[in-house]
């Protein structure tokens, strides 16, 4: 009898190929162990991308979703986080010839999921006095469940359109769009913003304080609303006092 | 605590099982589905173990691999364990990790003297890391596999003996096993050391859609079967009153249908406790 690892190593082979044979593979039960990994993986992604699973249908995800999870074998038995390279995996499938949105909307139900798991932290509040606001600027964040991302595609509008029920026909203007994806009052919401958003949210993600932000965001979309993008932050709870995790433990 | 039965929580039922006037209710959950940094689904479990008490029933740690339990899955669990309070944290005699490959699934080996050693080394690992014992469950099994040193009742017994673990006996995976593998599942059950059966798992399963009754599936889609509900008795006639859970994680039904399962288990507990009492 082969050592345990041995046994494991053949157990494997005979599992992820279909054409190995003997006296495991041989059995009918066998399929069982080719399957039941498989439909976990499958589960996972539909449960992650429940917007690409609305655009294609469950049949057709099923079959996309099979060859994933195929390749992309899970490196964690945490399945809430299953997927990550789904959107790039997307990109490069036959599907984006006829769906050149599909990838971004992908993208935009994964930035759901980690605004969804992202952790717990006390957001500034919009009831702020402004004058208090500024006094804390330098120590201003984003919150741990912020997340934004420019598509090269309208697929920001083709993603909240598909979380209405049931389905409104949209014709999309053929541009990018900015998306912020945050957590205000324990429920994750999605934005459609601005390229000067984007521009002001890329550099608090990168460090900036939010006045430096501000001067970059300003300095490249000089009729851009630095008051109205400010109170649009403060409203979805996608700022924070950079040691407020801190005081939350 | 006197032993009542619980079942496995699925988040859509939550308004129910916190508003559900059954007495000391019991709720388990897959800790994997709670490892997770914050946001709702970690309030969620919040809510449930504070008002309820709640068991861990691991799927990830592979303790029947060759390789150690991953140190990092054991401090997620560790974390849930020191925040949540669980009365009972289990985890499965199978494996689901090779490498850096998981396979979410719980897959079979040789019970060897060798893996024997290797799996009670990894118990002892998760112990540790956990500070405190945890339950082992008997898995479902597929295929029949060659070079067997032990039978699993001997083998389960051993790792008790070794390591202090306890047992979680899953009475439908012994009748899916001793269907699909051609054993005596009372056999089965009489051989068990009855004093390490800490925790009962009652589920459904289901035909192969190709073999049909010779290869039973561990589906959990369905009620529980009454062949399972008689070695339920069984088991239980011999162990006296043991924590018992429906599990159900496919084809999930009203919270009600499963609270009528569990008042039927709870029944056949009852009637045992007062035998044992008289």
């Amino acid at each position: 009898m082969p050592d345990l690892a041995s046994f494991q190593s053949g157990f494997v082979d005979a599992m992820v190929d279909p054409a190995v044979t003997g006296a495991l593979a041989a059995q009918p039960g066998f399929a069982v162990y080719r399957n039941t990994p498989l439909k976990a993986g499958v589960d996972a992604l539909i449960a992650n991308y429940p917007t690409i699973d609305t655009i294609l249908g469950n049949e057709a995800f099923g079959a996309v979703g099979l060859i994933y999870a195929r390749q992309f074998r899970p490196v964690s038995p945490i399945l809430c986080d299953y997927g990550a390279g789904f959107a790039d995996f997307l990109a490069a499938s036959p599907l984006a010839d006829d769906l050149p949105y599909l990838a971004n909307v992908a993208r935009i139900d994964r930035l759901w999921t980690e605004a969804f798991f992202a952790a717990d932290a006390p957001a500034l509040s919009p009831a702020l006095d402004t004058e208090l606001i500024a006094s804390l600027a330098d120590r201003i964040v984003l919150h741990p469940a912020s997340r934004h991302l420019w598509l090269d595609t309208p697929a920001a509008t083709i993603w909240l359109a598909h979380q209405q029920a049931p389905f409104k026909a949209i014709e999309p203007v053929w541009q990018g769009e900015g998306v912020h994806v945050t957590r205000p009052k324990g429920a994750v919401a999605v934005e459609m913003v601005s390229a000067a958003d984007i521009v002001l949210l890329d550099a608090l993600a990168g460090g900036a304080t939010i006045l430096a932000a501000a001067e970059v965001m300003l300095a490249a979309f000089t009729d851009a609303d630095l008051a109205e993008t400010f109170a649009r932050l403060l409203h979805c709870s996608a700022l924070m006092l950079s040691d407020a995790s801190k005081e939350h433990q | 605590m006197v032993p009542t039965v619980g079942i496995g929580f699925k988040p859509e039922h939550l308004e129910a099982a916190l508003r559900s006037p059954a007495d000391r209710l019991w709720l388990e959950v897959h800790p994997e589905n709670y490892m997770v940094a914050g946001g709702p689904r970690a309030a969620v479990l919040s809510a449930i173990s504070e008002a309820r008490p709640i068991s861990l029933h691991g799927v990830g740690l592979s303790l029947a691999g060759a390789a150690d339990p991953d140190p990092s899955h054991l401090r997620r669990l560790r974390a849930l364990v020191d925040r949540h309070a669980p009365f009972l944290v289990s985890e499965h005699l199978a494996w689901s990790r090779m490498g850096d490959t998981c396979f979410p699934d719980l897959l079979p080996f040789p019970r060897t003297t060798e893996a024997l050693g290797r799996i009670a080394d990894n118990i002892d690992q998760a112990q540790q890391a956990l500070g405190r014992t945890i339950l082992i469950e008997n898995p479902s099994l597929y295929v029949a596999i060659d070079g067997h040193g032990w039978t699993e009742t001997d083998f389960l017994a051993e790792l008790v003996r070794r390591t202090g673990c306890g047992l979680l006996i899953d009475v439908n995976n012994v009748h899916v096993s001793a269907n699909n593998l051609g054993y005596d599942p009372v056999d089965y059950l009489d051989a068990l050391p009855r004093e390490a059966i800490g925790e009962i798992h009652l589920a459904g399963h289901s035909h192969d859609p190709v073999h049909g009754a010779s290869l039973l599936i561990d589906s959990h889609d369905a009620s529980i079967a009454e062949p399972v509900w008689a070695l339920y008795a069984h088991l239980i006639a011999r162990t006296g009153p043991v924590p018992t859970l429906i599990e159900r994680d496919d084809n999930i039904p009203a919270f009600a249908e499963l609270m009528a399962e569990r008042d039927r288990a709870a029944s056949v507990l009852a009637a045992t406790s007062e035998m044992v009492d008289a």
